[in-house]
């Protein structure tokens, strides 16, 4: 085979790794997810010219909105970045008789779609270099084949990579320029003031943008993490495999080596490319993150029974918010006091309302969490802290605009409704609620309506026990917030508040005692030692009695505590259980 | 070549006459006064404002507007409903004009190509010039938690907004509270909150980040006003507390735990804690008299056991201020809370030192979560409260004048009950005022999408040339310290001010 076969082979080959990388995207990619954590609805493209980088993050979003659609996302992810490694081929192809050429475009491409399996990555990065490499390739392309031009269209294309897709798109094709072979010492030096003039030009422009957001660039971080390693991949790898392609050409010389060589270097290619394949694959998907995430997009649909089954996969929750989430999905299965332990809630009440701390994820929740109980003002409040730290993002638009028309706020639901109604993928959404901006009542206002307190009372800050306490006076038929209150009591270890509700049980129909009331109610009568308890018109089941002198006994023969966890493992479902090995208050049991 | 220069000057003919506006000569008249927005009708506007542009919310293919005074006219075509009047036409209209009123004639074209001329709409135009600037803070309608924020100057010449300082260059931290000394925009201060703490002064081409809290006020300075002279700004000192209603028509309650007034001496960073202003009362904004011999500030009676949130009233005082000694005089009531049965937030003197503007509201100051709080001007000689034009049954909040007293600005929720918006309102002649008009804004349509608060506007006489960039190695070094004053002031730890941790059993009560 001659050497202009075996190159062409070979990119070949690199364009069908790259399909194969892609199609493990597709396994393993749930653009859902990417939608849940990065969607936000845009601004108006007119809006993103304001700023350096602003119309990227415009466009970004839009591409992000699609994924709705999975032909459509799917597609993008295909044809974005296989656009994007033919762009890098024909910018190198001067590089091509290199025998490391394939493997170190494969590389930054692979650089690039990296951020894609972690999902909390700035996909804003990936969109920046690759529109800018789209741009750097078309005035390549007009240059070649006009032969005129060359330094004022790429000049021009770096200008606009900058002013259009921000700094690490500017960034990148200024070093595919600098790092070309065809680019004389003279121009390699204009392209490297170019690069550093065109950022300081952006701050005289705007007196609010820092050295380093200039010339770092604000990509580099996102909502979730601080620092995108996948961005610093990409600042520092591709300038250093230029230079390695460069330094080396001409000791690496394919036509020039025998042939057994020039097999060992292709050979060497492909085995390196699909370890690197399967090792990025591997070395940047997270189960357990996607699995968390999973849970949280799934919460937010309402789709308890989904959010139950994934559950099953993880041990125990890795935070409170998964174990938040999982516990209004319990509530959902219409048996939350019977079944509120067949997850371990190592977080106590933490995982029941979150106020144990305020950032923009939790607080969605907690307005969430609110909006399905009916506490209109509590959701409100907690929609809008979301929307300051997470911006415009679909769900919390849709949370305030029906909290405001609930409570006929017809103005201000209305902006947020406008919002929406922009947005290609909630026009729909949209659309079919604009009545509620006319005073119609659908399932969710009728609910909130209904449970307006009629009298004001303080929410107050870190005490949600009070604050429902408060409401469930006010709505005494209120079945949540009855029910989330009892949760409480048993999770802080409240026996004797939870044994003066049980006329409460009794009121509002309940046929029989929840069993982890009756279990609660057990230790109770043991703690209070009262051979009968006041029950009402309930009893205590014999199962559950059963249950609770058998597991006694077992803790009493198992001589130590760890002896006794692993012997009563069987009863991790009960709230004995809760007491004596999951409680986070357990030291407060103690002493 | 005379043919060519020909169709050339034939061809800019067309263009120029193209891109004039042709007038309405037939039309039928209706009865209905047109809907614009915003609401520029039957309003005073200062001379020097730059173009009061709208939208005309009607129904109709086409429109246009007549705006004319005795002497210019011109003729707008209407861009998807949006009359939007060029700048150059605006001045020679309004800015340079001797006139003092403007009409408006709005056109409508239904869908027979018919026009409709609607009824006249006619502006006064006063004679008193608006300070050219105003600075305020944006910020989304939340209570805890805050990303990006800033404070911004809008011009009212030519409407363009650009931002002073943002959060992005500062770490993303809280900005907030900045003001000006008499509207000078050389002499600036606000406070940063979370990381780079501290209160940065701006002031004649010198910039400082000062550290104002120390054991002996008990926690930094709050509510900040500049003295006329430069020399001192009177800080509110706060332990502020807050929290959240439940009833759906409201938000939330923020109060002191306790509250005093002290006196910041810039040029010696020193505070002096007066023993007048640091009773046992809750002392709180406080704010000079264009003289500057004057300290107006409210204060309410201090948290007891039977304090309840709904009865907390703030009354109006002022005390003497002698600025060669430092020394606080003899203090008046100026208006009780209990013969008004009103509680008073936000006193701004104007610069006639006879007429006072505040909030209104039915308990607290903290008036922008109260929906009942509207603004009031007070005047001394005559002792009248007069209740400005431009109230709604919304908030209204934050009152402040402008340099030569003629034009109030203050925000108001009026539109939607969350949200923020400037309006200005002119002073007259007999002390009453006009109907309050919302910031115009270059795009007619830039309220429609806007989701923030527009925050402590304040008036600034010229553009505010602050350097972030510059004021950075100042943010990221430490805050200096204070000095305090022991011997001309009582420290919190002996004087009567207690430090309230816990509010009182029962605060959150209900009003009986």
């Amino acid at each position: 085979m001659n050497l202009l076969a075996k190159q062409k082979s070979l990119q070949l080959f690199s364009i069908g790794a790259i399909l194969v990388f892609s199609f493990l995207l597709f396994y393993s990619l749930d653009l859902s997810l990417i939608c849940y954590l990065h969607e936000v609805i845009p601004d108006k493209l007119s809006a993103g010219l304001k700023s350096t980088g602003g119309f990227n993050e415009i466009i970004v979003l839009h591409i992000i909105s699609l994924f709705h659609f999975k032909a459509i996302g799917y597609a993008f992810i295909l044809i974005m970045p296989g656009l994007f490694f033919l762009s890098l081929q024909l910018l190198f192809k001067t590089y091509a008789r290199h025998p490391f050429f394939q493997f170190s475009i494969f590389l930054i491409a692979i650089a690039l779609l990296l951020p894609l399996f972690n999902y909390t990555y700035s996909l804003k990065i990936t969109g920046s270099i690759i529109f800018s490499t789209y741009v750097l390739t078309i005035a390549y392309f007009i240059a070649e084949k006009t032969g005129k031009f060359k330094i004022p269209l790429f000049l021009l294309s770096l200008f606009v990579n900058y002013y259009l897709f921000g700094l690490p798109g500017f960034y990148f094709s200024s070093v595919v320029l600098i790092a070309h072979k065809s680019t004389s010492f003279k121009f390699k030096l204009i392209y490297l003031l170019a690069l550093i003039a065109l950022p300081a030009l952006s701050m005289a422009a705007n007196i609010n943008f820092s050295i380093q957001q200039a010339y770092i660039g604000c990509f580099v971080s996102t909502i979730y993490e601080s620092v995108k390693p996948s961005a610093i991949i990409i600042y520092i790898l591709t300038p250093l495999l230029l230079i390695f392609l460069q330094s080396t050409e001409h000791k690496a010389n394919l036509s020039a080596a025998k042939p057994k060589k020039q097999r060992l270097f292709s050979m060497l290619q492909f085995i390196s490319i699909i370890i690197l394949a399967i090792a990025v694959f591997c070395f940047s998907f997270n189960s357990n993150h996607k699995i968390t995430y999973k849970i949280e997009s799934l919460a937010q649909e309402r789709k308890w029974t989904e959010v139950l089954n994934l559950a099953k996969q993880l041990s125990a929750a890795e935070s409170p918010l998964v174990q938040f989430h999982i516990n209004r999905a319990i509530y959902d299965e219409g048996h939350f006091l019977d079944n509120l332990f067949m997850y371990p809630q190592l977080f106590g009440i933490d995982a029941l309302f979150l106020d144990y701390a305020s950032n923009g994820t939790l607080a969605q929740a907690k307005a969430d969490l609110y909006f399905d109980m009916g506490y209109g003002n509590d959701s409100r409040h907690w929609a809008n802290e979301s929307l300051t730290s997470r911006g415009n993002k679909p769900h919390t638009l849709k949370c305030l605009i029906i909290n405001y028309a609930a409570s006929q706020q017809y103005s201000i639901a209305k902006r947020y409704w406008n919002l929406l109604n922009r947005s290609v993928v909630y026009k729909k959404w949209s659309q079919i609620n604009e009545g509620i901006l006319n005073g119609e009542i659908n399932e969710d206002i009728a609910r909130l309506q209904n449970n307006f307190p009629e009298d004001d009372f303080f929410t107050g800050i870190g005490t949600p026990q009070l604050k429902l306490e408060k409401f469930y006076a006010r709505n005494p038929e209120n079945q949540m917030a009855f029910e989330y209150l009892i949760a409480n009591y048993l999770l802080i270890h409240n026996i004797g508040k939870l044994a003066s509700e049980i006329p409460e049980f009794e009121r509002l129909g309940y046929k029989k005692l929840p069993r982890l009331v009756e279990e609660a109610l057990l230790v109770y009568s043991v703690q209070k030692n009262v051979d009968k308890l006041d029950l009402r018109s309930f009893k205590i089941d014999e199962k559950t009695q059963q249950d609770f002198k058998n597991f006694s006994l077992i803790i009493q023969s198992a001589g130590s505590k760890e002896k006794g966890k692993q012997a009563v493992k069987s009863f991790s479902h009960t709230y004995w259980y809760y007491l004596m090995f999951d409680s986070k208050y357990q030291k407060k049991l103690n002493s | 070549m005379i043919r060519v220069l020909n169709y050339i000057f034939i061809f800019l003919v067309v263009i120029a006459t193209s891109s004039c506006t042709s007038e309405v000569n037939e039309y039928e008249l209706t009865d209905d006064l047109a809907t614009i927005y915003p609401d520029y009708t039957n309003i005073t506007i200062p001379r020097n404002m730059g173009p009061m542009n709208f939208q005309i919310q009607e129904e109709g293919i086409d429109f246009k507007a007549h705006i004319y005074t005795k002497t210019n006219s011109v003729w707008v075509d209407a861009r998807e409903n949006k009359i939007i009047i060029p700048q150059n036409k605006w001045r020679n209209l309004v800015n340079d004009s001797r006139d003092d009123t403007l009409i408006i004639d709005l056109f409508r074209k239904d869908k027979h190509k018919i026009w409709y001329k609607y009824p006249q709409i006619r502006n006064a135009v006063s004679h008193d010039n608006i300070d050219e600037y105003i600075v305020y803070r944006k910020l989304p309608p939340a209570n805890i938690l805050w990303s990006e924020m800033g404070i911004y100057q809008q011009s009212l010449l030519t409407l363009t907004t650009k931002p002073i300082l943002t959060n992005t260059i500062t770490d993303k931290n809280c900005i907030n509270c900045h003001s000006f000394s008499s509207n000078d925009p050389n002499r600036m201060m606000f406070h940063m909150r979370a990381k780079n703490g501290g209160t940065l002064i701006s002031y004649d081409n010198t910039t400082k980040l000062i550290n104002t809290n120390s054991e002996h006020i008990g926690s930094a300075g709050a509510y900040p006003s500049w003295h006329p002279s430069g020399k001192f700004i009177a800080f509110s000192v706060n332990r502020i507390a807050q929290d959240f209603h439940s009833h759906i028509e409201m938000t939330a309650l923020v109060y002191d735990k306790f509250s005093d007034i002290v006196l910041y001496d810039i040029e010696n960073n020193t505070i002096t804690r007066p023993r007048e202003l640091a009773t046992g009362a809750l002392e709180n904004m406080p704010s000079w008299s264009p003289d500057g011999r004057k300290l107006y500030y409210i204060s309410a009676p201090e948290l007891n056991d039977s304090s309840i949130y709904s009865e907390l009233k703030y009354s109006l005082y002022s005390i003497e201020f002698d600025p060669e000694t430092k020394s606080f005089g003899k203090t008046d009531t100026i208006l009780e809370a209990g013969k008004i049965n009103k509680s008073i937030s936000f006193p701004r003197m104007a610069a006639d030192n006879n007429t006072l503007s505040m909030c209104l509201l039915d308990y607290g100051y903290f008036s922008i979560y109260n929906k009942e709080s509207d603004i009031y001007t007070y005047t001394l000689d005559s002792k009248k409260l007069n209740e400005i034009k431009g109230n709604s049954n919304e908030v209204e909040s934050y009152p402040s004048w402008s340099q030569n007293g003629k034009w109030l600005m203050f925000v108001s929720k009026r539109e939607d009950g969350v949200l923020s918006k400037i309006y200005f309102s002119h002073l007259n002649e007999d002390g009453s005022t006009s109907k309050a008009f919302l910031a115009p804004q270059k795009d007619p349509r830039f309220y429609d999408d806007y989701l923030l608060n527009f925050n402590r506007p304040e008036f600034a006489i010229t553009k505010v040339e602050l350097n972030p960039r510059k004021l950075l190695k100042i943010v990221k070094s430490e805050a200096q310290n204070v000095d305090f004053d022991l011997n001309n002031s009582v420290s919190i730890s002996t004087g009567p001010t207690k430090q309230t941790k816990e509010h009182p059993e029962g605060f959150y009560e209900q009003d009986k």
